[in-house]
């Protein structure tokens, strides 16, 4: 193996999704959000060109069947016809997000981009001043769910190809906190003897084996609260030295967690001097969305909270600084620092019945006059276990605050 | 657990003093306002629970750096153990050293606390006057659900709670409302989802528009290939069209050379010779046909000559006709005459009726009569009109006047209506003026009655003065009798000294109830009724009004008078009015009579009608003498028109067109021509002799050349001349033929191919209609093709241009976005009202459950309570139902809601509350019992009430009472109270056992 091959691996676009736990964004904020996935997607059409890279490998969910709208795919008509124009190739394949019977608009892709077109595991050769180059394999969702191992399917073509390159959306069968769609292991994949996995479901990138590479890419775009960080697309070079893996961030807001311990602050503004070194500290090359962490020692904190302070400020602190470029927008705060009034709770008084109360009674039935509401229901998720434990917390704490009157 | 001493290193302004508390469960701290009462009480609190950095930092003594201190308490279970805190170590927490040297932490001293903490320790255990002073503050309607909340769990708190919850949770959300945020939001989510589903609609058309693009593009690359065939095709078909007479010619040529023999014989020059011939015989031929012509026009002129000769009859008879023909000359001018006068006549006729103009034709003036009455009785109507007009209008004018009259008297009706005051202030301003009256007499009376009173009180201090004298000396008289009596040993000044002193107080008792009684006749006679008294100016106010009122109310009634009159005559006036229309009626009626003889008097005014007949009268006359002209100019007509008819009669008899005009001149010409006629014939007679002989000489000269010609024909095989020139035309016609045919070959093959050239001549269609019809089929067919390759290419650029729009919207993607955002967001206002809910939820909860737990205990206890502070007059409290509120019963059984409780009941009953849920909660909690001057407002007899009950509470929990009360110190007994001195250090021994 004489010949090297460079390319860049991405997966889950989700270009045009929607944001999730984003509530009453401004107006320009909303707009740099909404463009963020197609921001990524032309930075990753701009690194593929900048590298001269041979091919550009995809490996599912590019947009969501669910909120498809058809400016996600003529956008990615467009990056694609702008690889063409370079002679880029582009291989991709369909997810259990954007799945073949699922998709509502027939736009057609410049010849450059190599589709797999089914369930079956097929291969395209991508051939280098008319020579084969590589090999790579893969297949598409045809619909929601492909819940078979096909790893088995993979089979190395007997030729004198040099690279041999495996693309596959799912996850690890013993992957818990993700749906397990086309589930493997590891050792099946080494079995298969590729020289390359493009992996694509998860959303934070992760290189499950080195040599040979087993990789998730992540998603270009952090799109929750949860995908925090650089998120991109891998270059990837090999050659008969072995695999050289870099990461490229492609991001275009970052969801950010930051912690603040606000123990020294003696009153709000001092809170608000604090949380402005905080974001100075934290400022990147992005736009970025952060959640905050607050941590006292005292119970300032809660205090203000209660009283409703510490959401103006944040709203203050917005408004004045939401504005600068990049921008830094605070979108939510949790404070984890609360007092737990264990000590209560053994009391014979009110406030120890209280909690005892807390403890036994069973949230869902009674929110029924909202959550079963007629016209609420339509847009309201059931609560999960999280938000109910999150929501007696809270009531913990406005109870147990308005009962003792601020004292702990 | 009862504490037992306090040793205080720094806190406030104690600093390194050491409190013993005495041994008994019950004691009272005692100590003056600003004597460290109350730091001394969050001393004891501190070391209990801890305070927090700040609030330890408030608490920092000045004189000191080490804050903190010790407590020694006495535990049911572990028995003595005392609990240290400093600020400096470990942020506050507490060490606790047992009586067997264990020492423990923070932790433990929690345990031992079973769950109480600072904040519900204060809620229960804990009140003072501050306490008594919120609940005055309540709302009544509240003060049962918040006395309810005491007893349960000794704070107010839980009712202000429960009210935030709800108002909390109505700003959120509301299942019927449309205000609450969330109802907005879900309003907003709606129309955004109806919006969002029709533009995903929308976008889902694209799909079915690249299928209809693609079709279009087919259909156009079909229509456009179909152009191509079509065009070529007519292409051809034109030039064969062009090339059609080419053909046709050709065609002919060859049918034309079918048609004659293979050998065609002729003599040489045989055309040039036999003209010749024909030229030379010609001028004879010519020369014959004139004289014969000559002959024949000759006959014809005496034949035509001798027909239009007439008979001597009918020349006399025109004679006669011509002279009655002049004599109609003459009657025609006399008409002329009578119909210029007719016209003048009809003229005046016509311009004096249209100038009279009241639609009557001149036809109808023959018919019209005029008798000499109709005059009289037109005159006689027109009277009567002017007459009941004047009366009309009097009568109208006297209506007006009479009705603006009364008109001003309703105006200064209301004028002074406005001025009259209502019947209550008229009645009150006429009692306020006498009640005036009254209270200047009777101030008169008072003023004498003070006069007395003032001679009365000196009467009096007169009076008081001699009784005091005469009680002295009465005393000094006693005083010395008795000393004398005394030193003598005399009975009788004893009596006498006994007797002056009852005299003298009997004296002075007598004189100080008669003033007594005096004074009391006079205050007697100070009754006073409270009326207000009037100034002068508010009188001359009244008295005024009351004077316009008065006035106002006479001036209203003569106007009423004068208002009945003009009515009255109102009324009669109508009754004239009505007459008159009467009268009116019955005149129309005559004129609708005379209307309906002499109709063209409709539209004229009776007062013209009289005018009218004369001029009338004077058109019937000249009508009469028009008519008289016509009849004369008839008669001349008749006469004139017998002559035309003779004359007409005589053209017919002769067979010639009768001459509508000039007749008598067209007469005179007939009788000169028959005079011509006669002389012409001669004439002709002669000339015709003459050409007879001219003939015969010509006729000898033509056979000569006949004979010539004959040969010429014998030589081309021809029988006459005739067959002669046809052989000379088959020789002349097959030549040309032949010369034409080769010139068409050799075009037709200069514009075709070889194989068209073929096709051309042997199948093609020769018929020019039917290829007009096949081109202009093909121009249709290609016109067809190219209009719908027009609007395909049209709906194809407008498809491409649609989607173009299409792929370049992003409304749906925004909508898209922002309709998630706000369902984020309606996620976290719902989360914020579950969070509310679930408060509420817990709370109810918490409540019901505390109820049944502790409901009946604490309110038996708190009756208890409450019958020793109200000294047994309330004997139960009940807390509330489904249907009653919170009430407590009276002795006799009576209940009463606790809105209808005096306020100091509702102390007690707050304070017996208070103590009934803390004595229910010590039995879980054996902490002591602090109060904190809770009874300054207290009277002695409840202050003891109140430290009897505390005493025997104080059998289960430690009760300190904290005062800077005296009575209450007093109350206490000594053993069982610690005196806080001023800036007095305090030790053991300075306690009072």
């Amino acid at each position: 193996m004489a010949e090297e091959i460079s390319f860049i691996h991405a997966a889950d676009l989700h270009l045009d999704s929607p944001f999730k736990g984003l509530a009453n964004l401004p107006e320009h904020v909303l707009t740099d959000v909404r463009e963020s996935t197609f921001a990524a997607l032309d930075r990753l059409v701009h690194v593929a060109i900048e590298r001269q890279v041979d091919f550009v490998l995809i490996a599912g969910d590019l947009f969501d069947n669910e909120h498809q709208t058809l400016k996600a795919q003529i956008r990615l008509r467009n990056a694609f016809t702008a690889l063409a124009k370079q002679n880029i190739s582009v291989y991709m394949l369909y997810g259990n997000h954007d799945h073949i019977n699922g998709n509502k608009h027939p736009v057609t892709y410049p010849v450059n981009v190599h589709i797999f077109p089914d369930e079956i595991v097929r291969n395209f050769v991508h051939y280098k001043d008319g020579k084969p180059l590589a090999a790579i394999y893969g297949f598409s969702y045809e619909d929601r769910s492909v819940l078979d191992n096909k790893t088995s399917n993979y089979k190395r073509r007997e030729s004198d190809i040099p690279f041999h390159i495996g693309m596959l959306h799912g996850s690890l069968a013993s992957n818990t906190t993700h749906d397990v769609y086309a589930p493997f292991q590891i050792s099946e994949l080494l079995e298969t003897g590729m020289d390359y996995w493009a992996l694509g479901h998860i959303h934070q990138r992760d290189v499950l084996k080195s040599a040979p590479a087993i990789v998730y890419s992540g998603n270009t775009q952090g799109r929750s609260r949860k995908e925090t960080g650089d998120k991109g697309c891998y270059h990837v070079k090999m050659s008969a030295a072995g695999v050289e893996l870099s990461f490229l961030p492609l991001q275009a807001v970052t969801f950010k967690k930051v912690a603040v311990d606000a123990s020294t602050c003696e009153d709000v503004f001092a809170l608000e001097q604090h949380l402005q070194q905080t974001l100075k500290t934290a400022q990147s090359q992005t736009n970025a969305l952060f959640h905050i962490q607050l941590t006292s020692d005292t119970t300032n904190l809660e205090q203000w909270d209660q009283e409703g302070r510490i959401e103006e400020l944040i709203d203050l602190m917005n408004e004045a600084g939401g504005f600068a470029t990049p921008w830094q927008y605070i979108y939510d705060y949790e404070i984890s620092s609360l007092p737990s009034y264990d000590e209560l709770y053994e009391g014979a008084h009110f406030s120890g019945e209280v909690l005892r109360q807390l403890d036994t009674l069973s949230i869902p039935p009674q929110l029924t006059d909202l959550y079963h509401h007629r016209r609420a229901r339509r847009f309201l998720e059931p609560l999960d276990s999280d938000a109910e434990s999150d929501i007696k917390e809270k009531a913990k704490q406005w109870l147990m605050h308005e009962l003792l009157g601020g004292r702990t | 657990m009862n504490i037992l001493r306090a040793h205080i290193f720094g806190f406030g302004h104690w600093v390194d003093t050491t409190i013993d508390f005495p041994a008994g469960p019950f004691l009272c701290i005692y100590g003056e306002n600003e004597s460290g009462k109350s730091t001394l009480r969050q001393f004891i609190l501190f070391m209990l629970f801890g305070f927090p950095p700040k609030k330890r930092a408030f608490y920092y003594p000045k004189s000191s750096s080490r804050m903190g201190g010790r407590l020694t308490v006495i535990d049911e279970k572990y028995g003595e153990f005392t609990i240290e805190r400093m600020d400096q170590v470990r942020n506050g927490a507490a060490t606790c050293e047992l009586a067997n040297g264990d020492t423990h932490d923070e932790a433990w001293l929690k345990q031992r606390m079973n769950g109480m903490t600072l904040s519900t320790y204060e809620a229960i255990f804990s009140f003072s006057a501050l306490d008594l002073t919120q609940i005055k503050s309540m709302k009544e309607a509240d003060l049962g659900d918040v006395l309810l909340g005491i007893g349960l769990t000794g704070a107010s708190s839980i009712y202000d709670i429960e009210k935030k919850l709800e108002n909390q949770m109505g700003d959120l959300f509301k299942p019927t409302g449309k205000k609450p945020h969330i109802n907005q939001q879900l309003q907003a989510l709606e129309e955004h989802a109806q919006k969002m589903s029709e533009h995903r609609q929308f976008e889902e058309t694209y799909r079915d528009k690249i299928q209809h693009l693609n079709q279009l593009n087919e259909d156009i690359s079909n229509i456009q290939t179909e152009l191509k065939t079509k065009e070529a095709t007519r292409r051809f078909k034109e030039k064969q069209f062009n090339a059609l007479s080419l053909l046709h010619d050709y065609d002919h040529c060859q049918r034309e050379l079918a048609r004659y023999p293979e050998d065609v014989s002729f003599p040489e020059n045989g055309i040039v010779r036999f003209e010749k011939l024909q030229d030379q015989r010609l001028p004879l031929k010519g020369e014959w046909a004139v004289l014969q012509d000559t002959e024949a026009t000759i006959k014809q002129t005496i034949t035509e000559l001798k027909q239009r000769q007439h008979t001597e009859d009918v020349f006399n008879q025109v004679n006669d006709l011509i002279e009655q023909l002049q004599k109609n000359r003459e009657r025609s001018y006399q008409i002329q005459t009578l119909d210029n006068t007719l016209d003048k006549l009809n003229r005046e006729q016509q311009s004096a009726l249209n100038a009279l103009n009241i639609g009557l034709q001149q036809d109808a003036l023959a018919t019209i009569f005029l008798p000499f009455s109709i005059e009289k009785a037109w005159q006689h109507l027109k009277h009567t009109q002017e007459q009941l007009d004047l009366d009309m209008m009097r009568l109208k004018d006297q209506y007006a006047t009479l009705t603006r009259e009364r008109d001003e008297l309703l105006i200064e009706a209301r004028r002074l209506n406005s001025q009259l005051l209502d019947e209550q202030t008229a009645n009150d301003v006429r009692r306020k003026l006498y009640e005036d009256d009254e209270e200047h007499t009777r101030q008169k009376l008072a003023e004498q009655r003070d006069k007395q009173h003032t001679t009365w009180q000196r009467l009096k201090k007169q009076r008081e003065k001699r009784l005091t004298v005469t009680m002295t000396v009465a005393i000094a008289l006693a005083i010395l009798s008795g000393v004398a009596g005394f030193i003598l040993s005399n009975e009788a000044l004893l009596i006498v000294a006994a007797v002056s002193i009852m005299f003298g107080i009997s004296q002075f008792i007598i004189g100080k109830r008669s003033i007594k009684d005096m004074v009391s006749m006079f205050a007697t006679q100070d009754d006073h009724t409270d009326v207000i008294k009037l100034n002068e100016t508010e009188r001359d106010k009244l008295s005024a009004q009351l004077a316009i009122h008065d006035q106002a109310t006479q001036d209203l009634q003569a106007i009423d008078k004068q208002t009945r009159t003009v009515n009255l005559r109102l009324m009669r006036c109508e009754d004239d009015f009505h007459g008159l229309e009467v009268k009116k009626d019955q005149l129309a009626k005559d004129i609708e009579d005379h209307i309906k003889t002499h109709p063209y008097l409709a539209d004229v005014d009776v007062i013209y009608w009289p005018d009218l007949f004369q001029s009338l009268r004077h058109l019937v006359r000249r009508q009469e003498e028009i008519s008289h002209f016509i009849n004369e100019r008839r008669h001349l007509q008749s006469e004139r028109d017998v002559v035309v008819e003779q004359v007409r009669d005589f053209y017919h008899q002769q067979g010639m067109e009768y001459p509508e005009t000039e007749v008598l001149e067209s007469l005179t010409r007939l009788l000169e021509e028959q005079r011509n006629i006669q002389s012409q014939l001669m004439t002709y007679q002669q000339s015709l002799d003459d050409n007879h002989q001219a003939q015969l000489t010509v006729q000898r000269q033509i056979q000569t050349y006949e004979n010539e010609m004959m040969h010429l024909f014998d030589q081309a095989h021809a029988k006459d001349e005739n067959e002669f020139w046809q052989r000379a035309d088959v020789y002349e016609a097959v030549n040309q033929l032949k010369e034409q045919s080769s010139k068409i070959e050799e075009q037709l093959i200069s514009r075709f191919s070889e194989q068209d050239y073929t096709y051309m001549v042997k199948e093609a269609n020769r018929d020019g209609g039917v290829l007009k019809q096949k081109l202009e089929q093909l121009d249709i067919a290609r016109e067809e093709l190219e209009t719908s390759l027009e609007a395909k290419r049209s709906e194809y650029a407008r498809h491409v241009a649609e989607l173009d729009r299409m792929e370049s919207d992003t409304d749906f993607s925004m909508l898209q976005h922002r309709f998630n955002m706000e369902v984020d967001a309606l996620h976290k206002e719902a989360k914020k009202w579950a969070v509310l809910k679930t408060a509420k939820s817990v709370l109810e909860e918490a409540k019901r459950t505390f109820r049944e737990k502790y409901m009946d205990k604490v309110m038996e206890q708190a009756a208890q309570y409450f019958a020793l502070l109200t000294d047994e007059r309330y004997s139960q409290i009940h807390p509330p139902h489904e249907q009653s509120g919170f009430r407590v019963e009276r002795e006799d059984g009576v209940r009463f809601s606790v809105n209808e409780l005096s306020q100091g009941t509702v102390d007690q009953l707050y304070i017996a509350l208070r103590l009934g849920i803390g004595r229910i909660m010590s039995e879980a909690h054996r902490v002591p019992y602090m109060i904190d001057d809770a009874f300054v407002h207290f009277d002695d007899d409840r202050t003891k009430r109140m430290l009897s009950i505390l005493e025997t509470q104080s059998t289960d929990q430690q009760m300190i009472v904290l005062t800077c009360k005296k009575n209450i110190v007093q109350t206490v007994e000594k053993d069982k109270t610690v005196f806080l001195g001023e800036s007095v250090r305090i030790n053991a021994s300075l306690v009072i056992k």
